[in-house]
């Protein structure tokens, strides 16, 4: 199959999963009721628009996002074990979540999501500035890393000493969820996306060369310091917006690059982005059908074998990686 | 066509918090195959980062076409000088044809894509290196040889008037790193470049080369003509 061609079944896959998104849920109807009664105001047409609806942006939203900054994460720290969760970003939203439900740290109507916005942006601010002090991108890793460590050690103090019931609240935002998301919501979520994707897609030179070495990017004439930090910004944007958006997702943004390297075998980020968008798109509309299960659950349940069988069927097997 | 001046180190110190050598002082011309002789750790490595930009020298001034290589943008610079360092990553599963593509990257819009003249440049660049046929392979499966050509065919896309290359024979078989040599000094005749090739070939060397850059490994540095050189004490090291 061409290039295009998978490109374009995957987007038909997308369409595909967002109908039966909207088709599939708890409260059971026809479609066929719905457009004879013709009434916008109906309880069928409430749930679809405001409740399903919403669920299918979230999802297709969350995991272009999170693809595309694993994607360019792993690309950057030349690490095909980093993702949106090394950089310590979900531990910040996490930490301001945490902040608002265990400690009852509210100023008037201080909301869970600008709460999440706050530590998430806190976070990579904090991971921005070392990263000046930092030419190298594996200490930054490292930095990244740090960071995390001592936010959730936050966190579990926070955790520690709360009572049960904002413990249980706290625990079930940290499991994820599409539903959050409120029709109004979804042009900011949109936007967020827009303005991460478009930082990383022009870096686009930077990404297709930077896993060959910093002193390789810099001899093509591209600057390293300025690249790195607009991806670093890019894939914060993402990051953060998402799990202020739907609670911190584990394993998307790990996993989905690796799917895409398997699928279309090359390293050239023009084809990487847009299939990591389309792939993330479909796993995470995929895992979404059943929004009675925790997220995260599902996501590393049914996605973890996915993942073995792209890996196992690819050319990725017994190849050692090495250095010239 | 007269040569002119393409590459010209003036009173140049390269080392890192010491300096390695003592005042350098050369005119690269186009057209030459300069080749770089030196024992290990003297300074050829970085002065060859120096030349390239990507090291500042301790001291003095290198131009690049008559330009200070400092006031070059970095984009402009990689349209003029290529280099080929054998010590920089792999990504194994990239395709001949995807690495060589990347020394196209400094005529790239941001979005990275290739126009007809990048897919020409590529296309030329194989066919010099002898690597049409491997252009779909990926580099995991390359030999040494092969990868070296590789490495090589990346910097020829690239398009520049000024190679440096840093020890591409390193590894290579005696008809590996003759058809390197007899390459690069066609290159330098034909696309009328000025070339610097570290090697420890020394007999090759002597072959194939217009000039010698000669470390003497006590710090001092020369570019000679290649009997003067072979017969100076600069290279009394090869001895022993």
């Amino acid at each position: 199959m061409s290039l295009y061609l998978r490109l374009f079944f995957l987007f038909l896959l997308v369409i595909f999963f967002s109908g039966l998104t909207m088709i599939l849920g708890p409260a059971s109807f026809s479609f066929h009721e719905l457009f004879v009664s013709g009434d916008l105001n109906s309880f069928y047409s409430k749930v679809l628009l405001e409740l399903r609806l919403p669920r299918v942006f979230a999802a297709v939203f969350a995991g272009a996002a999170l693809s595309v900054a694993g994607l360019s994460l792993q690309s950057v720290f030349r690490n095909p074990l980093a993702g949106p969760f090394v950089l310590g970003i979900s531990s910040g939203a996490s930490l301001g979540v945490a902040l608002v439900l265990l400690a009852g740290f509210s100023y008037g109507s201080l909301g869970l999501f600008p709460a999440a916005a706050i530590g998430a942006f806190a976070v990579t601010l904090l991971v921005l500035m070392f990263s000046r002090f930092f030419e190298s991108s594996s200490m930054l890793l490292v930095v990244g890393l740090m960071i995390s460590y001592i936010v959730d050690a936050c966190i579990t103090l926070l955790m520690h000493f709360s009572e049960a019931e904002s413990l249980r609240s706290y625990v079930a935002w940290g499991m994820g969820s599409f539903s959050r998301l409120t029709l109004p919501s979804v042009p900011s979520f949109f936007m967020a996306l827009v303005i991460g994707l478009s930082l990383i897609l022009f870096s686009m030179r930077y990404l297709n060369a930077v896993r060959l070495g910093d002193e390789f990017v810099k001899g093509l004439g591209l600057s390293v310091r300025l690249y790195q930090t607009l991806v670093l910004i890019g894939a914060s944007v993402l990051t953060a917006t998402t799990t202020v958006f739907c609670g911190p997702i584990a394993f998307l943004g790990l996993a989905v690059p690796h799917i895409a390297f398997a699928l279309f075998k090359t390293s050239n980020h023009r084809v990487l982005i847009p299939a990591s968008i389309l792939i993330g798109a479909n796993l995470s509309l995929c895992v979404g059908l059943l929004p009675q299960i925790p997220l995260n659950a599902m996501m590393s349940l049914f996605g973890v074998p996915v993942v073995f069988w792209v890996l196992l069927s690819s050319r990725y097997r017994k190849k050692e990686s090495f250095y010239g | 066509m007269d040569k002119q001046i393409f590459l010209k180190a003036t009173d140049v110190i390269v080392g890192y918090q010491k300096p390695l050598t003592s005042k350098i002082n050369f005119n690269g011309y186009s057209g030459e195959l300069i080749c770089v002789l030196g024992p290990n750790g003297t300074g050829k490595s970085t002065l060859l980062k120096s030349l390239a930009g990507l090291v500042s020298p301790l001291s003095g001034s290198i131009d690049l076409l008559r330009k200070p290589i400092k006031d070059y943008s970095l984009k402009e610079r990689a349209q003029n000088l290529a280099t080929v360092f054998m010590a920089h990553l792999l990504i194994p599963e990239m395709t001949v044809r995807e690495y060589v593509s990347l020394g196209r990257t400094p005529y790239a819009g941001f979005l990275d894509a290739r126009s007809e003249a990048d897919i020409l440049a590529i296309q030329k660049a194989l066919e010099d290196t002898r690597l049409t046929d491997f252009a779909e392979r990926p580099m995991y499966a390359l030999s040494d040889g092969e990868r070296s050509r590789v490495f090589i065919a990346r910097a020829l896309a690239q398009e520049v008037k000024v190679l440096l290359l840093d020890e591409p024979m390193a590894f290579l078989d005696v008809p590996n790193t003759l058809f390197l040599f007899d390459l690069l000094k066609k290159i330098a005749r034909t696309k009328s470049n000025t070339i610097f090739l570290s090697t420890h070939n020394v007999d090759y060397a002597k072959r194939f080369a217009d000039r010698i850059l000669a470390f003497d490994g006590k710090g001092h540095v020369s570019l000679m003509d290649v009997n003067t050189a072979f017969e100076s004490e600069f290279l009394q090291w090869i001895q022993g």
